[in-house]
C-alpha cells in the first residue's frame, strides 16, 4: 500500500487533532464574544438569554457622564498612541537598516541579523523590570514614551523580518535599471524599493500595531496613573468589578483588531499582489 | 579619424573579482565610431555583461580606461554617464504602466510634463506599441516582445550618448528575435545613436551590426564586419563561434607554388589551400561547409571520404563525411549533388584554395 496517500484511520486523525487544537485556540475567545452579548449581569455560562445591554453600558462609560471616571474613551485613546508610536518607530528604523543588512555586505552583518531573534526569546518580564529601575534611576517623567520604547525595542524584529523579507522579493537590477536612467541613490529608493516594499511594510505595521496594542507584561510595568493603556484597564476592572461589561470591551478589542487586519488587507493585499508576474 | 569621433572607447579594461581569482574581463581594448553598432559575441561567462555594466558604471573597472565621447568617465556615477542599458532581465519596473516605465528616465531629468507626454507617445510609436493600446497597460499583461519594446523604449527616450543592449532577447523566440533585431538596427540608425549589443547568437550578431568583437574568456579574439569575421576568422576559436567549420590540421607543407601550397593533413589526404605565415605543422586549416565540394566521383584533388549521413534543412541539402581517420567533414548546397549516392559509399571532397584559410593552431 503507498505510503504517499492518507487513507482512512490515518486521515481521520489527523482531521480530529486539527479540528481539537483550532477549538483549543478559538474556544476563550468565542466565550467572550458570547459573553459579551448576555442578558444576565451574572456570569453565567452559557448565558440565560442574549441581549445587547453591556455593550449599551459600554457606550455610556464612554460617552456618559462618567466617561472621565470609569476613563475608558482615555485608555483606549493610550493604546492606539502608543500602537502607533511604535509601529511608526519601527518601521523608521526598520526600512534604512534592512536595506544596509540585505544590501550591503559588511563585517558583523550575519550577527546583526542572529540579534534580530534575540528580543523574542528575551522575557518581557525582565525587559519590564529593567526599564522600570532605569525611568525610576534617571527619575524623569518620560510619559507614554517608556512604553513606547519597550515595545519598540521589543517589536522591532517583526517589522525588520517583514522590510528584509520584502526587499529580497526586490530585483537589485530594477534598481540599477533606474540608475542608468538618470535617478539618484535616492530617488531610486524613493521611486522603486518603497513602493516594491509596500505590502511588506504595511504589513510590518499592522503586526507591531496589534502586538503593541494588546500587549500587557511591558505596559504593567511601565503604565502610570496619566497613562493607561486599554490592556492594564482591562485588567484592573476584572481585578474589582467583574460585570459582564468587561466582555463587551473585549469582545470591541477583538473586532478592532480584526477590522484593522481587513483594512490593511483592503488597502495592500489587493493591489500589492497586482503587478507579481505569475 | 580623431578620438572625439568615438562614441566609446575602452583601453586594456579589466575586471577582476574575488582578488584576482575571477578574471571575469581581462584586458578589452575596443572602440565604437559614433553611429556605429557593434554586436560583442562570446559564449556564456565570457564576461560580456561585466563589460556593459563597468561601461554604464555599474561596476568599477580594475584597470584601464573607459570614455565615452572622448570623456574619461572613470569616478562618474551612472546618473551622470547619460549610458542607456538594456537588461538582459529587462527590468522593466513591476509597479508602473508602460506609460510610467517610459517616462521614468524623463521625469529623473526634470523635463516638462507636456514634453514628457508627447516623447512617451513618440518613442511608443517607434517600438511599434500603440499609445492607445499600450500606456495604460501593467508590465504583467504584456508578452516577452513587449516586454523588450518596452525597455528599449525606456532607454531610447532619453536621447543617451551610448546604448548598450546586454542580450535582451534571449528569452525571445528565433523568429521575433531575428524580427527584432532587424527593427532594433533601424531604429538605432534613424536615431543615430552608438550602440553596443550583446549576444551569444552569432546569426542576431550578423543581423544587427556594423562590427562584430568576438570575446572568449574575457578577451576580445576579433574585431571586424561581419563577413570578415566568417570568411577570415583569426583563429580556430572564432571559427567555429560563428559558424560551421571543417578543420583540418597540417601535417606536412609539400610544396608551394606562389599563393597556393599542396599540403598533406594529418588525417593522411592532400588538400591545396591558399599560403600564409601560419602555414606550418599544426596549424588548422578551416573551410565553409557552403564552400565545400562533394562529388561522387573524383574531380581531381579531392579528398576520400565515406558518406555518413544526408539530410535536408530550409532549403540545404546538408552532408555530412568521414575521412579514413574518423576525422569529420560536412558539405551543404541548394543543390542535391548526391542524389544518386547512398550513405556509407565513398565521396570525394574538395574545396577551392580561395575558400581556405590557415590559423595558428
Ligand atoms: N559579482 C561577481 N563576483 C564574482 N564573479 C562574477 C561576478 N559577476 C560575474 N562573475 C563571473 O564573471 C564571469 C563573467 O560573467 P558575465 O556575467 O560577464 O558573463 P556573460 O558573458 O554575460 O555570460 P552570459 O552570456 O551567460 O550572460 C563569470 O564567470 C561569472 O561567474
Ligand atoms: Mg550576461
Amino acid at each position: 500500500m503507498s505510503g504517499i496517500g492518507r487513507h482512512g484511520a490515518e486521515s481521520a486523525l489527523i482531521g480530529s487533532v486539527t479540528a481539537i487544537l483550532i477549538a483549543l485556540i478559538l474556544a476563550p475567545i468565542a466565550i467572550v464574544v458570547v459573553m459579551s452579548f448576555t442578558a444576565a449581569s451574572t456570569l453565567q455560562f452559557p448565558p440565560p438569554g442574549f441581549s445587547l445591554r453591556w455593550y449599551l453600558e459600554v457606550w455610556h462609560m464612554a460617552t456618559g457622564d462618567a466617561a472621565s471616571l470609569t476613563r475608558l474613551t482615555e485608555s483606549f485613546r493610550v493604546s492606539v498612541a502608543i500602537a502607533a508610536l511604535t509601529a511608526f518607530l519601527c518601521v523608521l528604523a526598520s526600512v534604512p537598516a534592512s536595506y544596509a543588512l540585505v544590501r550591503y555586505r559588511f563585517p558583523g552583518r550575519s550577527a546583526v541579523e542572529e540579534l534580530l531573534g534575540l528580543p523574542i526569546v528575551f522575557p518581557a518580564v525582565v525587559l519590564g523590570i529593567a526599564l522600570l529601575i532605569l525611568v525610576s534611576v534617571s527619575g524623569i517623567e518620560f510619559g507614554l514614551w517608556q512604553i513606547v520604547a519597550a515595545h519598540a525595542i521589543t517589536f522591532l524584529p517583526f517589522t525588520m523580518r517583514n522590510c528584509i523579507t520584502a526587499l529580497k522579493g526586490v530585483d537589485p537590477e530594477l534598481e540599477e535599471a533606474a540608475k542608468t536612467l538618470g535617478a539618484s541613490p535616492l530617488r531610486t529608493f524613493v521611486e522603486i524599493v518603497l513602493p516594491l516594499m509596500r505590502a511588506g511594510i504595511a504589513w510590518g505595521v499592522l503586526l507591531v500595531f496589534i502586538l503593541s496594542f494588546n500587549e500587557f507584561t511591558l505596559s504593567y510595568f511601565l503604565y502610570t496613573v496619566d497613562v493607561f493603556p486599554l490592556s492594564i484597564w482591562l485588567f484592573q476592572q476584572s481585578n474589582t468589578s467583574f460585570s459582564p461589561a468587561i466582555f463587551a470591551v473585549s469582545a470591541l478589542t477583538i473586532f478592532f483588531n480584526i477590522g484593522i487586519i481587513l483594512t490593511v488587507d483592503a488597502i495592500v493585499g489587493k493591489r500589492g499582489g497586482a503587478h507579481i508576474r505569475s | 579619424m580623431t578620438e572625439k569621433d568615438n562614441a566609446l572607447e575602452l583601453g586594456d579594461v579589466k575586471c577582476h573579482f574575488a582578488q584576482g581569482k575571477v578574471r571575469a574581463v581581462d584586458g578589452v581594448s575596443l572602440s565604437v565610431p559614433r553611429g556605429e553598432i557593434l554586436s560583442i559575441l562570446g559564449p556564456s561567462g565570457c564576461g560580456k555583461t561585466t563589460l556593459m555594466r563597468m561601461i554604464a558604471g555599474l561596476e568599477t573597472p580594475t584597470q584601464g580606461y573607459i570614455r565615452i565621447h572622448g570623456r574619461d568617465v572613470a569616478g562618474l556615477t551612472p546618473q551622470q554617464r547619460n549610458v542607456g542599458l538594456v537588461f538582459q532581465s529587462l527590468a522593466v519596473f513591476p509597479h508602473m504602466t508602460v506609460e510610467k516605465n517610459v517616462a521614468f528616465g524623463l521625469r529623473m531629468r526634470n523635463v516638462a510634463s507636456e514634453t514628457i507626454r508627447a516623447k512617451v507617445r513618440d518613442v511608443l510609436e517607434l517600438v511599434q506599441l500603440p499609445p492607445a493600446n499600450f500606456a495604460a497597460r501593467w508590465p504583467n499583461e504584456l508578452s516577452g516582445g513587449q516586454l523588450q519594446r518596452v525597455a528599449l523604449a525606456r532607454t531610447l527616450v532619453t536621447q543617451p550618448a551610448l546604448v548598450l543592449f546586454d542580450e535582451p532577447m534571449a528569452a525571445l523566440d528565433r523568429r521575433l528575435r531575428d524580427y527584432m533585431a532587424v527593427e532594433l538596427r533601424a531604429i538605432q540608425k534613424k536615431m543615430g545613436i552608438a550602440a553596443v549589443y550583446v549576444t551569444h547568437d552569432q546569426q542576431t550578431a550578423s543581423t544587427m551590426s556594423d562590427r562584430i568583437a568576438v570575446m572568449s574568456g574575457g578577451k576580445v579574439l576579433q574585431v571586424g564586419p561581419p563577413p570578415d569575421i566568417y570568411n577570415a576568422p583569426a583563429n580556430r576559436f572564432v571559427a567555429e563561434f560563428v559558424g560551421d567549420a571543417n578543420i583540418l590540421t597540417v601535417g606536412k607543407v609539400l610544396s608551394v607554388d606562389g599563393d597556393i601550397s599542396e599540403v598533406e593533413v594529418e588525417a593522411g589526404c592532400r588538400l591545396r589551400v591558399k599560403a600564409c605565415e601560419h602555414l606550418t605543422k599544426g596549424g588548422k586549416i578551416i573551410f565553409r561547409p557552403g564552400q565545400t565540394q562533394v562529388d561522387v566521383a573524383d574531380p581531381g584533388g579531392g579528398m576520400q571520404a565515406k558518406l555518413v549521413s544526408v539530410s535536408f534543412n530550409s532549403g540545404f541539402y546538408h552532408w555530412q563525411m568521414e575521412l579514413p581517420d574518423g576525422t569529420s567533414l560536412s558539405a551543404g548546397s541548394t543543390r542535391d549533388y548526391l542524389a544518386s549516392a547512398s550513405t556509407g559509399q565513398s565521396v570525394w571532397v574538395s574545396v577551392d584554395p580561395e575558400h581556405t584559410r590557415v590559423v595558428e593552431a
